[in-house]
Order: C-alpha cells, then structure tokens, then sequence
C-alpha cells in the first residue's frame, strides 16, 4: 500500500512540476525538493524497523556496538549526500552535486581511520621488531 | 569451545551486516567506500583474539603463572623445614657463646681465687666445657697452672713481655730469684710442667670444688716450668 502512495504522490508532484516549470522555474525546483523530503520522511520509519533488527542480530551475536554503530553512521551519511546531490543536480548544477558526493565519500573514509589504525597495530605487533 | 563458537558467530554477524548495508546503498558511487569499511570491520573480527592475544603480553604472563604455580607446590613444605633448621643453628650457636663466656668468667673467677688462698700467681686457668648428652652444658675438667711467682708480682710479670718498658725488667729480676718458692723448685727445672705436692694439690681442688660445686677428680693442678716464667 505504501508503495502506491509514493508513487502517486510522485507522479503528482512531476506533472506539477513540468507545468509549472514553463512558467516560473523556481517553485518547480522548490517543489521537487519538498516531495523527496516528504517521501523521504515518510519511509524513515521502515527504516527504524531495520535498523532494529540488525540491532538485534548485533546484540545476540555479541559483535561490538561500535562496529553497528559506525556502519549505521555510514548508509545515513551516504543517503544524506546522495539525496542532496540528487536535488541540486536536477537544478542543473552538476559540479556542486559532485562534491556533495565527494564529501560523502570523504565523510565515510575519514570513519573507517580508527578501525584502519587498529588493523596496523595488530599486524606491526605481530612482526617480530 | 565457548571462544571459538562466540567468534564464529561474530563473523557470521558481521558478514550479514555488511551485506545488508551493501543492499541499502542509495546508489552506485557510495558503494566502493561503503564495501571497503565493511570489509575492514570483517577483517577486525577474524583477528580479534590475536588482537587480544598481542595486546595482553601473553609471555610474560605465562612465565609468571609458571613461577607460582611452582613455588605454591614447593614453599609451603620447604619453607618451614628450613626456617626450623636455621632457628635450631642459631639456638646452638647462642648457646655455645653463652657457654664459652662463662668459662672465661669461671677462669678469672678461679684464678682470683687461687692466688689469694696460695699467695702465688696462678699461670694459666683452663675450663673445658662440654655439651653433656642432654643438651646442657658441664665443666670437664678445669686445670690450673701455677707458678712459682708471688701473688704480689704480678704486675711487673705481666709487664715483662712487652717491649717498651724493657728498663723496669731489670729492677724486678732479683726479686724473683730471691723468692723462696724459686729456690723449692730449682730440682725439677727440666720438666715442662710438673706435679706439685699433693698438699697444694688437695688444697686448691677442693678450694674449686667448695666454691664452684666441681668435682675434685675433675680439678688438675700443675706447676709451670719456673725458667718459662722468668724469660
């Protein structure tokens, strides 16, 4: 049933946005963006139910809380700047999304540094000095 | 077995939770980065008891539960047998100074008392202790020495060995050639020590049996060369 809503909703909001687009191209955009937010804040619920769940096989597997934690961290970050990316390249300004995605990219990399360092610790400790 | 099945569950979690996060990916730029993070998490888990292994300086630990557990079976027999052997060496030995001093006390003791009752000077006065079989002490035997010299030179006698005052030997030398104990004992100048007569023998033992309780078969007396003295 929830698909169905999106979808209409999302038609709607396209045939809106091309009429409207001829005649003032600033509340087509403004409009574009406030759909994805609302069909973005309308399934974020869905996605608690998931991340419930793989909080549960973390917890009964006994893998560190951090480990969920920081990948968690990572799909929101990723669909963070996927999502403002998306919007502005429909704008029309295509060098602007890209670095959205590149601080995305950066973001997720710079979260992966600890867990890095660790791995190298262990190995150089292992090697005989 | 507990380890090894919580590790291996571990692994199994994290494979399926990088898997999901692969699913839910937004789109295809992202995934690289997403894939080599979850990748690394995998990594972490399947070295974390080596981690915990390299981290815990496992040598030493085993080199300091090895010496306890081997001192923990050993100390509590060995170390009371050798704290008794040392307590009982000690006992000994307090003892054996504790009898040595009172020998030297019985020998000035006896010889003080021998010159005031024989008016001569006593040479030598030597107390043998011994350890009886019940552990006590007992005096063996006491043997006195005694010399022709009155009591009353004794002072200049005991002066005479010394080097420095050489100049009063020579004052002092008439006078004990003069004695008369000197001139009773010239016969018997060969001898080393000799017997005295049985008077001043029976006089003097049962002068040490009186006062110190010894018993007189165990008191010899003799009498020293005269010449050794007078040297």
């Amino acid at each position: 049933m929830d698909i169905l809503q999106v979808v209409g909703i999302a038609f709607l909001a396209t045939v809106l946005i091309l009429v409207i687009r001829e005649q003032k191209p600033m509340f087509a955009f403004l409009l574009a963006v406030f759909t994805g937010v609302g069909i973005f804040l309308a399934l974020i619920g869905k996605i608690g139910d998931v991340v419930s769940v793989l909080e549960d096989l973390a917890a009964r597997s006994g893998i560190p809380s951090v480990y969920l934690k920081t990948m968690l961290k990572i799909i929101g970050i990723a669909y963070i700047a996927e999502f403002g990316a998306q919007i502005v390249r429909d704008a029309g300004l295509e060098s602007i999304a890209s670095k959205i995605e590149f601080a995305g990219k950066m973001l997720i990399l710079v979260m992966a540094i600890p867990i890095i360092s660790v791995i190298v610790e262990t190995v150089l400790n292992l090697l005989p000095a | 077995m507990e380890g090894l099945s919580g590790w291996l569950k571990q692994i199994v979690a994290v494979v399926l939770l990088a898997g999901i996060v692969d699913l839910l990916l937004p789109n295809r730029t992202m995934q690289r980065y997403v894939r080599l993070v979850a990748g690394l998490f995998v990594l972490l888990t399947i070295a974390t008891p080596l981690l915990q292994w390299v981290r815990s300086d496992f040598g030493s630990k085993l080199a300091d539960g090895l010496v306890q557990t081997e001192s923990a079976s050993q100390a509590s027999a060995g170390e009371l047998d050798r704290i008794q052997a040392e307590g009982r060496k000690w006992r000994e030995r307090q003892q054996e100074e504790a009898a040595g001093v009172v020998a030297a006390r019985l020998q000035e003791a006896i010889r003080a008392d021998v010159e005031r009752s024989e008016g001569r000077k006593v040479g030598e006065v030597l107390v043998q202790v011994e350890r009886s079989a019940n552990g006590l002490y007992e005096v063996r035997d006491v043997t006195v020495t005694l010399t022709k010299q009155p009591a009353g030179a004794d002072a200049n006698a005991q002066a005479s060995p010394e080097p420095a005052p050489v100049a009063k030997v020579e004052p002092v030398a008439p006078v004990i050639v003069e004695s008369p104990q000197e001139s009773r004992s010239e016969g018997r100048n060969e001898t080393d020590t000799a017997e005295p007569d049985r008077e001043t023998r029976g006089r003097v033992a049962s002068l040490i049996a009186a006062r110190y309780g010894i018993p007189e078969e165990r008191v010899q007396v003799v009498e020293a060369e005269p010449a050794d003295n007078r040297r």
